[in-house]
């Protein structure tokens, strides 16, 4: 007690210097704010995380704290708007999990993390990998925090569906599935009144008595309920609650969730565009590499596209051994298809021998991605566009982030030079306002780029 | 019907476009990798062969001439360490030592592995045998491109042995006591052990220890493949017990041990920078900058392992200097496999291997136009 005396005007000693700097200002550097033409020595003013103002001349008001950014150049902070990483686990071994959130797998401790803030990945969406059914939920968050609920930006975003056959199954059962249980879903919203009467409540407190066993049949559950995969892990102790599920599947259909589609060939597009079109989903689809050849549908569905991570690869003809290359951003750029892009995942440390084509580093560079598509025709402005305002876009919320506006969250990259160049390092990363990455204080890197001499 | 189209327009694409035994090819720029590049420049070839490099030619009458415009051209690609092109298995698991073992005679030259390679702008590669061995038999020396009768550069080339946890993997008896898998060894310290063994009755033959022998007799290169500290430092002291001409491939924690390399003049053939910086394959902490401060140590290197000019301008950025990174994907490899009179640079007398790009090599939109091996042009730009 006698102690937290002292520790209490400490701590508001602390607090007292950050409320002064609510105001920074970002001055004398070259300004792509993405949604307009680029501005040169230019100042950005933040006021409590948002931008203020932005152009060529502003007056900087006395005691603003100020940032100088002469010879930088100030973009946006890169989003990503799909990353299966930061979490424990990308998957749950139960495919039919929607109720489920990211938010209670991710890790803030994550080196991903770190590494986003050092390449002036300022916000991502952490969505559930593909090796599912219905995945979970993603949650859009950004990149600096000690614990989830400081980086959390939106918790609930959309739910992941794979098309993608889990384990032993074959494409006919896995899209039946899909179908009875949003099936289910949309029933549960015709018949609110009689569900409602039927169904324990959603909110059963704690240590309230044992709700009634829910009207399902359990032979009937029991049969539909998906098998688990790969050796079979915690199952919830049995299936997950109908109940769970179709509340989530709810939030689907009402479109307060976005569907976020993984299809892995181009046979699973058109089942996609199908399952938007009968179920009246809102939904961004998560594209194999194999989906370029359904590149007119996909034109005509008008539907927010994220690459493969994979944008360059070849493809063989089994009989005649005939082979192209085939670049995705091309592809998608000549069907006229705005796209967006995430990287490969990460984990190859964990290889225990080096694979035979290991990948490269730059595939797992959210900006050396953009840059493979400016390589392939993709005009510069729009391949930053890409990764910035469009993803935010594709998330639904462009209107917060993604560009430099007034209005939106101060979110920025200071960079050394043009973004997209192979000698272009971030120099500092803002997080609302807040500078969450300097390269002159950043260790680590300075470690891998020039390690110690010694053998300790 | 529309499909008879496309197959004709692929067919063309990887068809030998230019069967001229005399071309001369002008560039913007023409990065010899042998000092400062010549801007612009003109390359004279003859009947497979570099005859002249200058800012200016005299284009004869016989000759084809290929003007890049804007493009420019550097040295075909040297991949010094790489298992394309092997068919089936890369090692022979029932054995440790399988020493005599060519991995030529698993090589298959008409594999859509080297088409990519080409269209890599790769124009040779050292092909090794896997690492599930401890001495894993003789690598060799191929062009991707060309007669089958002539690609061979060198059938028989470097005893390729393992120094790293791989030989040891799987063998724990006790998971399958009854299996031909069951076998030694099951550490690193066996690992070590066996090659010991193995140099140690070669010597005791008195120079006629067939490849080993050869081996400690300098006339037969070494590769190690190696990635920790430990490993490298083992191999260093089988190499002080057995003077050999050693190679290290892999050598991700090659930075630990920069004195110990400059000292016994080592080599280094890196792998690929894998995934997460700081974690690379049996959890090695590797370092982003691995070749620049090999480099900068005096330490010869190249880089290899495919997507050898990704690999150069990643390698660039995190510090090597560019003119050593070209030279790490050319002049660098061709040295280490001591072809330096034939490959590796623009230079009169030198194999016509090399690759038009659509601007500078360090600018990550630059494209392969087209890949020349002995004088042909084989792979162009789809």
């Amino acid at each position: 007690m006698r102690m937290m005396r002292f520790v209490l005007p400490l701590l508001l000693a602390v607090a007292a210097p950050l409320a002064a700097q609510e105001r920074i200002a970002i001055k004398s550097g070259r300004i792509l704010p993405v949604s307009g033409p680029v501005i040169e020595n230019g100042v950005i003013l933040i006021n409590k995380g948002k931008i203020e103002a932005i152009g060529k001349d502003i007056a900087i008001p006395a005691g603003v704290k100020v940032i100088d950014a002469t010879g930088k150049v100030v973009v946006p902070g890169l989003i990503e708007a799909h990353s299966t990483r930061g979490m424990d686990n990308a998957n749950e071994t139960n495919p039919n999990v929607p109720f489920l959130s990211v938010v209670d797998a991710i890790d803030p401790s994550q080196e991903y993390f770190e590494d986003c803030r050092r390449q002036g990945i300022t916000t991502v969406a952490v969505v559930p990998g593909n090796n599912t059914m219905f995945g979970g939920q993603a949650a859009i968050v950004k990149t600096q925090g000690s614990i989830v609920d400081d980086m959390v930006f939106k918790k609930s975003v959309g739910i992941k569906i794979s098309l993608r056959p889990t384990t032993d199954r074959n494409r006919m059962g896995h899209m039946a599935t899909i179908r009875k249980e949003l099936d289910a879903a949309r029933f549960a919203i015709a018949d609110k009144s009689k569900a409602a009467d039927a169904k324990p409540p959603a909110d059963a407190k704690p240590g309230a008595p044992e709700p009634p066993a829910p009207a399902d049949d359990p032979a009937d559950t029991q049969q539909r309920r998906p098998r688990p995969m790969g050796g079979g892990g915690a199952n919830f102790g049995a299936a997950p609650d109908a109940t769970l599920v179709r509340e989530a599947l709810t939030k689907l259909l009402k479109g307060e969730l976005m569907a976020f589609i993984y299809c892995e060939l181009a046979m699973d597009v058109p089942q996609a565009l199908k399952l938007i079109n009968e179920y009246k989903l809102k939904a961004v689809l998560v594209l194999g590499q194999d989906c370029h050849k359904a590149v007119k549908q996909i034109a005509a569905a008008k539907l927010p596209v994220i690459l493969d991570a994979t944008l360059v690869f070849w493809e063989t003809d089994s009989r005649t051994g005939e082979e192209r290359q085939v670049a995705l951003p091309k592809v998608y750029r000549d069907a006229g298809i705005p796209v967006t892009f995430h990287v490969t995942g990460g984990a190859a440390g964990t290889l225990f021998r080096a694979p035979n084509l290991p990948p490269t580093i730059g595939t797992n560079y959210l900006w050396y991605q953009a840059a493979t598509a400016v390589k392939h025709g993709m005009p510069e402005a729009e391949a930053l566009n890409a990764i910035t305002l469009r993803s935010a876009q594709t998330l639904g919320i462009g209107n917060a982030v993604g560009s430099l506006e007034p209005g939106k969250d101060a979110d920025i990259a200071i960079l050394t030079g043009d973004p997209l160049k192979l000698d272009t390092w971030v120099d500092k990363t803002l997080i609302a306002g807040k500078v969450v990455y300097e390269r002159e204080n950043d260790r680590k890197l300075k470690a891998l780029l020039k390690p110690e001499n010694s053998k300790n | 019907m529309r499909y008879r189209f496309v197959s004709v327009v692929l067919l063309l694409a990887f068809a030998p476009t230019a069967w001229a035994d005399e071309i001369v090819v002008k560039a913007a720029k023409v990065y010899t990798a042998a000092g400062t590049p010549i801007a612009p420049g003109m390359v004279h070839i003859k009947d497979g062969k570099i005859v002249a490099v200058a800012a200016s030619i005299d284009v004869p009458a016989s000759a084809k001439l290929v003007d890049l415009g804007s493009g420019v051209l550097i040295p075909g690609l040297i991949d010094a360490h790489t298992s394309i092109g092997v068919e089936g298995g890369l090692a022979e698991s029932t054995v440790e030592v399988s020493l005599s073992f060519r991995v030529l005679d698993a090589v298959d030259l008409s594999s859509r592995s080297f088409r990519q390679a080409r269209a890599d702008g790769v124009t040779t590669v050292s092909i090794v045998p896997g690492t599930d061995n401890v001495i894993a038999g003789l690598s060799c020396i191929v062009k991707t491109a060309g007669e089958k009768a002539k690609r061979v550069v060198k059938a028989d080339h470097a005893l390729v042995v393992t120094l790293a946890s791989d030989p040891a993997s799987g063998n724990n008896a006790r998971n399958r006591p009854d299996s031909i898998y069951n076998r030694q060894p099951t550490n690193r310290m066996g690992v070590v052990w066996i090659l010991r063994q193995e140099f140690g009755k070669a010597k005791a033959t008195n120079g006629n220890g067939g490849l080993l022998g050869e081996a400690l007799a300098g006339k037969r290169p070494v590769v190690c493949v190696s990635r920790a500290d430990v490993d490298m430092t083992a191999a260093f002291r089988l190499r002080f017990e057995y003077p050999m001409t050693l190679t290290i491939a892999g050598g991700q924690e090659a930075y630990k041990l920069r004195a110990e390399l400059v000292a016994a003049k080592v080599p280094v053939l890196l792998a690929p920078l894998t995934g997460t910086a700081g974690n690379g394959p049996e959890g090695t902490e590797t370092v982003l900058n691995l070749a620049g401060t090999l480099h900068e140590a005096g330490i010869p290197i190249a880089l290899t392992g495919g997507k050898l000019l990704d690999q150069a301008r990643m390698a660039a950025r995190f510090g090597l200097p560019k003119d050593a990174a070209l030279a790490a994907i050319t002049a660098a490899p061709a040295k280490l496999l001591g072809l330096d009179s034939r490959l590796g640079i623009i230079a009169a007398g030198r194999d016509a291997d090399l690759v038009a790009l659509s601007g500078d090599p360090f600018d990550l939109t630059s494209k392969v136009r087209w890949t020349m091996i002995d004088g042909v042009i084989r792979a162009e730009e789809p």
